[in-house]
């Protein structure tokens, strides 16, 4: 409802207009310089095909766990009264705030071979998690995890507990009424953050570069790959761009 | 407080609110830290210790709650399903009691297709198809409209007749509470204040809110051996002109019984208040035929009120 019908201020209008015009110009470039002639040779090179596979696989395994891990913590977080909530809430915060290559080195930090748990996990698990394909799940999940369960969280605070306590009245135990009415009741918060978690996961590159590195066919996403493209082939990084833009706008 | 109940019966608790009427159902469902069952007998088992899912306790919350994502069917069905009931047979039972209550034709609908009256008796469907052996309802009539009111109240009525296990009505509504119910327990800041048959709470009610809200005045005054004593000097007998006591401030003014002025057809009150704890109110009878129900002006002056319209709404269940 706008205050004066048909009129908005132009003080509001230019500025909002300009916002449109510096958000689209990048996307309209790479529309623009897009070697559409070579598109499908280019495209369809092993290199990039490996790389998108790899790519969908590490953000699909990301996604997983972050839905493993993020769903019981988001739903803790809006259910369940505890001590330190609100630290516990910076900590899932945090690494969407920190530059994604901080992200990286604290990821080595406490995962890497000489990290906190690094031995034991080589140790007990035979696990080695830097310059491994786990390693930029993790590094992928890390990063991507924080948009699941902050949308989820806001999903289920607005969801009004008597359903619940309704479907626990009706004889359902606790873990029954979570799933079946709490997760369906959340389904369009759940599906909407599993969505940005996914594509954050896609995009990941800072911390995957520095925790996983850069090895072609095990730690190669995409994001990677655009990089490494545009320092000798720009045409292929903006092909392989057209690609993400693709995915990302589908998102 | 301590209550015992034979299966079959309704209880009614009124109360203004902030009484505690929603947090009692809540220890008896177990939802709650604030207050809690010290011992719970339904039949021969205790339940107070027992989680809320196994205590054999269903609730209908005030907008009935249910569940958006499924139909009506599958809304009566859910407490059989989780209650161990093959599918097909919860199903079974689910439809019958959909019949039963008469919303089995729309059993394939969703909650958002469903009126408020629909929607309201899907919700008691559900409840009963749990098979509980006590029945919560939460303000069952707060969110309907007037005709849906009176249809949703006769089949309340009906259904509760057939229950064979307790069932509780909470509301903010005495008119409801004296229409449905065999007992009413009157709760005031947390307090009982009265527990007694319908006919009982209107002809003497112990609290002055409760003969507010069902159109009668109450007066203080001391009965003596033969008379009545008002504590603020008034003729008896002028309707209308003497102030209502308001709930607010019968704490603050001298502590004294309550008693009503002498009715319109100029029979003298007779009858003593009782010996509550707090200030006790005696009501005579109207002399309309129907005691239950106080005339329709007064029902409709009490919906007008617009504070107790915002808390209801406001209220939630929670």
């Amino acid at each position: 409802m706008s205050p004066v019908k048909g009129r908005a201020p132009l003080t509001l209008t230019l500025p909002a207009g300009l916002a449109v015009a510096f958000l689209l110009l990048p996307l309209a470039g790479v529309l623009a310089g897009a070697p559409w002639s070579s598109l499908p040779r280019r495209l369809s090179a092993p290199a990039v095909t490996e790389a998108l596979g790899l790519s969908l696989v590490v953000s699909g395994w990301a996604l997983l766990l972050s839905l493993v891990l993020g769903v019981p913590l988001a739903w803790l977080l809006a259910r369940v009264p505890f001590r330190g909530k609100a630290l516990v809430r910076v900590l899932v915060m945090l690494p969407m705030v920190l530059p994604p290559t901080v992200a990286g080195v604290a990821l080595l930090q406490g995962y890497g071979r000489r990290g906190l748990i690094g031995e034991q996990l080589s140790d007990w698990f035979g696990v080695s998690l830097p310059f491994s394909a786990a390693g930029a799940v993790v590094a992928s999940a890390f990063v991507s995890m924080p948009f699941l369960v902050i949308s989820l969280e806001g999903a289920l605070a607005g969801l009004h507990p008597r359903y619940e306590e309704t479907a626990v009245s009706l004889g359902a135990s606790p873990l029954r009424t979570f799933f079946t009415v709490t997760v369906p009741m959340v389904a369009p918060g759940l599906l909407a953050g599993a969505a940005l978690c996914w594509a954050r996961a896609l995009g990941e590159f800072g911390a995957t570069i520095t925790f996983a590195g850069n090895l072609p066919g095990t730690t190669q996403t995409l994001p990677l790959q655009v990089y490494l493209l545009l320092q000798n082939d720009p045409d292929g990084a903006v092909a392989v761009s057209l690609l993400l833009l693709a995915v990302a706008t589908a998102v | 407080m301590a209550l015992e109940l034979a299966g079959g019966r309704t209880v009614a608790v009124v109360g203004p609110n902030g009484a505690g009427k929603t947090t009692l159902l809540r220890a008896l469902l177990g939802l709650t830290d604030r207050a809690t069952a010290l011992s719970l007998r339904l039949g021969e088992q205790d339940v107070a210790p027992l989680p809320p899912h196994r205590r054999g306790i269903a609730w209908v919350p005030q907008d009935g709650a249910l569940f958006p994502h499924m139909t009506a069917l599958a809304n009566t069905a859910y407490g059989r399903t989780s209650q161990g009931a093959s599918r097909a047979r919860a199903r079974g039972e689910a439809q019958e009691w959909l019949d039963r209550l008469g919303v089995g034709h729309l059993a394939h609908r969703r909650p958002g297709q469903l009126s408020g009256g629909q929607a309201q008796r899907v919700a008691l469907a559900r409840a009963l198809a749990a098979r509980p052996r006590l029945l919560l309802l939460d303000e069952p009539l707060a969110a309907l409209d007037q005709t849906a009111r009176a249809r949703v109240r006769h089949a309340l009525r009906d259904h509760l007749a057939g229950f064979p296990g307790v069932c509780l009505i909470v509301t903010h509504d005495p008119v409801e509470a004296v229409s449905l119910a065999d007992h009413v327990l009157v709760l005031e800041e947390g307090e009982p204040v009265q527990y007694a048959p319908p006919a009982e709470v209107a002809r003497h009610p112990r609290s002055p809110w409760v003969a507010r809200m069902l159109g009668r005045n109450a007066w203080p005054g001391t009965t003596t051996a033969d008379r009545l004593e008002l504590l603020r000097r008034r003729t008896p007998g002028r309707r209308g002109t003497a102030p209502r006591r308001r709930p607010g401030s019968r704490r603050r003014g001298p502590r004294g019984r309550v008693r009503t002025p002498e009715p319109a057809h100029g029979k003298p009150a007779q009858q003593l208040a009782g010996n509550g704890p707090r200030a006790d109110g005696a009501r005579e009878p109207s002399a309309r035929p129907d005691r239950r129900r106080p005339p329709r002006s007064s029902r409709k002056s009490l919906r007008r009120r617009p504070r107790s319209w915002g808390s209801r709404r406001g209220r939630g269940c929670g």
